[in-house]
């Protein structure tokens, strides 16, 4: 019965916090459409992460990515008086990355695939004290993530964005449908597509690196 | 109904992503648990789901904020973002269309007189002619010719009355020959017509009594028929008549005879 109770004040503390969250948003969103750059950055700092990573991932070049970030907020400090207040911010700017990003995939010359480079990452004090702690484990997850987002690579713009949008900025297929502004049958359509050109460059390379770990 | 593999792989990952009717993942679960091959599917996107989610976000590596003065025109914005040639070849289009715009603007051409609007485009106006008033126009002529009177001598004055005089005897002779021309295009014109119809009169009495002279011989050629067939008819039932007389003579002589034998 305790945990019941505990699990339901959890719940409720964790949708104030949100409907919090999402009241000072709003007014951040509000004040930057009146011209306040302050305000504008404050969402900046809420949202860089993510898109970052969400460039990062489409884009497979650290460099290439963060140019593409500075774009987005770009154009979202310019498009922000035509923001609907009714509308969800993140849905909007998402719909700006996904947009902007595809836009870059398209314009790359075909047969031009540029890696990530691996010093991109562990540069973060927090990383490299977790390799510290336990190199073999960040080893192993670095190799995973390269491995994931070679995989990546042979999706299409159109495929890539939504499976980024559902596993990595763990969406809903209404909200995916919403920033790439396609019919729900279209946005299952191409994550499923997406999922099965995964399946076929990671699992079988899964299950090949565990029968020759299990070999040895 | 059997669940085929083929059916099971496409609900593989739709079950994986919760998008699956209850009812297909029963069925689903069904197969599983019976086909190895299509577990081994099923193991291979669970594998390959885990790896994705696995997949950590990395730190920005900078922020990204923005400052005021980068909320600059769009075209600015374009042209800064643009290389160099694609710059020249905008800028080239962008020049060309405002010569392009100031052609078209001289060859329109707009008038507004007397609350008349006139519009043009490449043509010239035509030359605009002021509204005639005839009224106006006489008493200017006359106040001209007053003045002109005034102005002469006697002697110059009767001989520009005369002139005027002639040209104007001239003019009505001129108007009554024209008048008795048309006087004769109008009467022999009616002679004309008055003939036409004549004719057409005679004509039409003609075609009417030629008409009634086949209506009446028509008529005539039916009630000889007519009389004809009476008369076989008539002919036909004397001839009748004589023949019942004939034979009611035989009876009655018959009669007779049959009456006579007893006295015999």
């Amino acid at each position: 019965m305790e945990n019941i109770l505990d699990s339901a004040l959890s719940h409720t503390q964790t949708l104030t916090t949100q409907n919090a969250e999402t009241s000072q948003e709003a007014a951040w969103v509000a004040a930057s459409q009146r011209g306040d750059a302050a305000s504008f950055n404050r969402l900046v700092l809420r949202w860089e992460r993510p898109i970052y990573n969400l460039s990062l991932r489409m884009l497979r070049d650290a460099d290439e990515a963060a140019e593409a970030t500075q774009e987005v907020f770009l154009l979202a400090f310019k498009g922000i008086g035509r923001f609907r207040l009714d509308a969800q911010f993140s849905t909007w700017l998402y719909r700006i990355a996904a947009n902007h990003c595809t836009s870059r995939l398209r314009k790359r010359p075909p047969g031009l695939h540029l890696s990530l480079d691996g010093s991109q990452e562990g540069t973060e004090a927090g990383q490299s004290l977790a390799a510290a702690e336990c190199p073999e484990r960040e080893f192993l997850r670095r190799e995973s993530d390269h491995r994931v987002r070679g995989a990546l690579e042979f999706l299409q713009p159109e495929q890539r964005i939504v499976v980024e949008l559902k596993f990595f900025q763990e969406m809903t297929f209404e909200q995916i449908a919403l920033v790439v502004e396609a019919p729900l049958s279209t946005v299952k359509s191409r994550l499923y597509h997406g999922l099965e050109i995964l399946k076929i460059r990671l699992g079988r390379g899964a299950a090949r690196d565990q029968a020759t770990t299990g070999g040895r | 109904m059997k669940t085929t593999c083929e059916e099971v792989r496409n609900w593989v990952p739709r079950a994986l992503m919760s998008d699956l009717a209850p009812g297909d993942e029963r069925s689903l679960n069904a197969h599983l648990a019976e086909c190895a091959a299509c577990a081994d599917e099923q193991r291979l996107y669970v594998e390959t789901l885990s790896q994705v989610r696995s997949v950590s976000d990395v730190p920005v590596p900078k922020h990204f904020f923005v400052y005021p003065a980068e909320r600059r025109s769009f075209l600015m914005g374009f042209l800064r973002g643009v290389t160099p040639g694609w710059k020249l070849a905008s800028s080239l289009a962008i020049g060309t269309m405002a010569i392009l715009a100031v052609l078209v603007a001289a060859r329109f051409q707009f008038r507004a007189e007397q609350g008349v609007y006139s519009f043009s485009f490449g043509r010239p106006l035509p030359v605009a002619t002021p509204a005639e008033d005839s009224a106006v126009r006489i008493e200017a002529l006359r106040a001209e010719l007053t003045g002109l009177l005034q102005a002469m001598s006697r002697a110059e004055r009767v001989e520009w009355m005369n002139a005027l005089q002639r040209e104007m005897k001239e003019s009505n002779r001129f108007n009554s020959r024209q008048q008795k021309q048309w006087n004769a295009a109008l009467a022999m014109l009616e002679t004309r017509l008055n003939d036409r119809m004549e004719d057409n009169a005679l004509a039409l009495t003609a075609d009417m009594q030629r008409s009634t002279n086949n209506v009446f011989r028509a008529l005539q050629r039916q009630r000889q028929q007519d009389l004809a067939l009476t008369r076989t008819r008539l002919e036909h039932l004397a001839t009748q008549g004589e023949l019942k007389d004939q034979e009611t003579e035989q009876i009655l002589l018959a009669l007779l005879q049959a009456a006579r034998l007893p006295e015999k």
